[in-house]
């Protein structure tokens, strides 16, 4: 009994001062998940929050008793419905509107006649983001309630026709997305949304490569005892660091052409699921802003290779340089929840200002906006990134051309008497 | 010429200072050897002198040089050998000292590059990745590397530390016929029986202070002893 104990005590020790074991099973539980659930909670507290205080603007062109029916109905949800005579313009409704609900001319007669009416629903939302296709769901539900108000109405009016008891009108519905300043089919927008809020797991997957690569690149110099020679050899320490950002960068960027490959052939596949169920996407990429993409990507690698890299000077080893590099890079997975649930442009202005801030958003947020050609947005992003890598390049470069390269020193879980 | 000389050097990390005001210089052509048990601080003055460490305070020159001023210069007329070393474990011996051999004489890289091959002594294992090969041969290869471009100086810390009596007697003959060709020699050993056979001249070492400088016979003589362990224990307990 008393080996055992001696040996489990070890094997406690020796996995507790694992590095990995505290990010994987410290950090990780008890920062990151939180987190996120504070990032998920707030996402939908705020569409909570819209429902609350947005209005649906109903244009009613029919006027008759049937479509004044099914307004006082809406009114008498508590929802703030506003009536308008005209159809409003898009672009220019207040920020506060989330749908628009175009009941047509002759819909109280044709509903009379039998037949089954067709309103027009858009939904009004300001990017494509899950709380806010959560807002779509809002709007498209109403048209649930207007349906029960005519289901309850035809019950009381007696002899109709089943078919249409079930289903009294039909609806066209479509989404205007604010920040794009266009108007989708839902089912467009779905397929749309599927490659907007996957594209920052794939731009995390990436930093993250990066990143640890980068720090494997220094690590293993310590590990393998080589980076005294290395710094010994007649070349300036500057040549020498970007070495190893270049060199990191190639292999990120062949890492990147990976990625891209094999999500190209995911939205091969989605695109043929996409065509069976006749859908088609009228988007086109804008070929400036794929550029401006590129950029912001290549400025992003050398942030990235240079965060690495500072990094790997702290840390002791390869394992501790990864462990450090991923514990660096977990808010750009909370960035990732945030982008994936959130509309950026509907936080508080200081929380915007934080999140433009980090170079990584410009990268995660860029697909939304290769759509539409904002090139506003990619030169802030530019600017942004190339503040950044040159601030962590000059960093680097300063910790690079000092002896604190070789005496500054991280340790996880360090040793009695090391 | 000095091809090397300390004055005052004091390096501190932190609140431990390592070396505490050292002083020595030695002639070009010549195996200076600086002896002391571990922790000394033999291999932080090495370190300084191979412009790894910056100096708290003091002066250190190679041929010249200063080791705050001139670092790019003083890396293109020395060898360092570290004392805890490695080589890149996925390259061959081969890359290995190509690439070193390119960077201290590209424009002679070939000629340098047999030589340095001829130095290891280790034959067609150089075709193989240095992730094989036993620490002897690491430690050859790394001695080839520093020497192969035929430095003013060759600084190597613990040369054959860890190996066995046929790889350390031939590092020894190794550092022997550098000085031969004209490569000045500072080494680093706490074995100070090889310092007696390989030194013209030494310092000995402890607690970061010079307790004892000059020829090997001369500091054997002064303390009345017959080889450097029982000097270097003597001058200590007397210091």
């Amino acid at each position: 009994m008393g080996s055992l104990l001696i040996l489990v005590k070890k094997e406690i020790k020796e996995t507790i001062r694992n590095p990995r074991f505290i990010v994987f099973t410290v950090v990780l539980p008890l920062i990151l998940y939180p987190v996120i659930g504070l990032i998920m909670t707030q996402a939908f507290t705020s569409v909570s929050e819209k429902t609350k205080t947005g209005m649906v603007i109903v244009v009613d062109y029919d006027r008759s008793n049937i479509s004044e029916y099914i307004l006082n109905s809406l009114s008498n949800t508590g929802m703030n419905v506003v009536t308008m005579d005209r159809e409003p313009e898009l672009d220019n409704v207040d920020d506060n509107v989330l749908g628009v609900i175009i009941i047509p001319e002759g819909f109280g007669e044709r509903f009379l006649n039998g037949e089954r009416p067709i309103i027009r629903v858009y939904s009004v939302i300001n990017s494509v983001s899950i709380s806010e296709q959560g807002l779509m769901s809002f709007v498209f539900g109403i048209v649930s309630i207007m349906k029960d108000a005519l289901k309850t109405l035809m019950a009381q009016m007696g002899g109709i026709d089943p078919a249409l008891l079930a289903n009294p009108f039909s609806e066209e519905r479509q989404i205007y997305v604010r920040n794009w300043h266009r108007t989708l089919t839902e089912r467009d927008l779905n397929a749309v949304a599927m490659q907007v809020m996957f594209w920052p797991w794939i731009m995390f997957s990436m930093i993250i490569s990066v990143v640890q690569l980068s720090a494997t690149f220094l690590g293993e110099e310590k590990e393998q005892k080589t980076l005294e020679i290395l710094l010994t050899f007649p070349v300036r320490r500057t040549t020498i660091l970007f070495s190893k950002v270049v060199g990191s960068s190639i292999l990120a960027i062949l890492a990147a052409i990976f990625y891209t490959v094999g999500f190209l052939i995911y939205l091969n596949s989605f695109s043929t699921m996409i065509g069976q169920f006749g859908l088609t996407i009228e988007f086109i990429l804008d070929p400036i802003s794929i550029v401006l993409t590129g950029v912001i990507f290549f400025l992003a690698l050398l942030f990235s290779a240079a965060l690495g890299l500072t990094v790997s000077v702290i840390a002791q080893d390869t394992r501790s340089a990864e462990s450090l590099a991923t514990a660096v890079v977990m808010p750009t997975m909370m960035l990732a929840f945030i982008v994936m649930f959130m509309d950026i442009s509907s936080l508080p202005t200081l929380a915007q200002a934080i999140l433009y801030a980090f170079p990584y958003t410009y990268l995660m947020e860029g697909l939304k906006y290769v759509y539409i050609g904002r090139y506003d947005f990619f030169l802030i992003g530019i600017i942004d990134n190339l503040l950044a890598a040159i601030v962590m390049l000059a960093l680097v470069s300063k910790i690079f051309t000092s002896e604190r390269i070789l005496t500054m020193k991280i340790r996880f879980g360090k040793r009695r008497g090391s | 010429m000095y091809a090397v000389e300390v004055e005052d050097l004091v390096k501190r990390y932190g609140r431990l200072e390592a070396v505490k005001g050292i002083s020595f210089r030695f002639r070009e052509g010549t195996i200076y050897g600086l002896i002391g048990p571990n922790g000394a601080g033999k291999s932080t003055t090495l370190r300084i002198l191979a412009t790894l460490l910056e100096p708290t305070s003091g002066e250190a020159r190679i041929f010249g040089y200063s080791v705050r001023k001139d670092k790019h210069k003083i890396r293109g007329i020395i060898g360092y050998l570290p004392e805890e070393a490695g080589g890149y474990k996925y390259l061959t011996g081969y890359e290995y000292l190509e690439m070193n051999a390119k960077i201290y004489s590209p424009d002679n890289y070939r000629e340098v590059l047999e030589y340095g091959a001829m130095l290891t002594g280790l034959g067609d294992r150089l075709e193989d990745r240095i992730g094989s090969y036993s620490k002897g041969m690491i430690r050859r290869l790394l001695l080839a590397r520093a020497l192969m471009h035929r430095p003013r100086l060759a600084i190597l810390d613990e040369p054959t530390a860890g190996l066995d009596v046929v790889h350390a007697t031939q590092i020894r003959n190794m550092i022997k016929d550098m000085v031969r060709e004209g490569i000045t020699i500072l080494l680093s050993s706490h074995n100070m029986l090889e310092v007696q056979f390989l030194c013209d001249e030494l310092s000995l070492i402890s607690n970061g202070v010079i307790v004892a400088q000059g020829r090997p016979d001369d500091i054997l003589d002064e303390t009345d002893t017959d080889n450097l362990e029982d000097a270097f224990m003597r001058l200590v307990s007397h210091g």
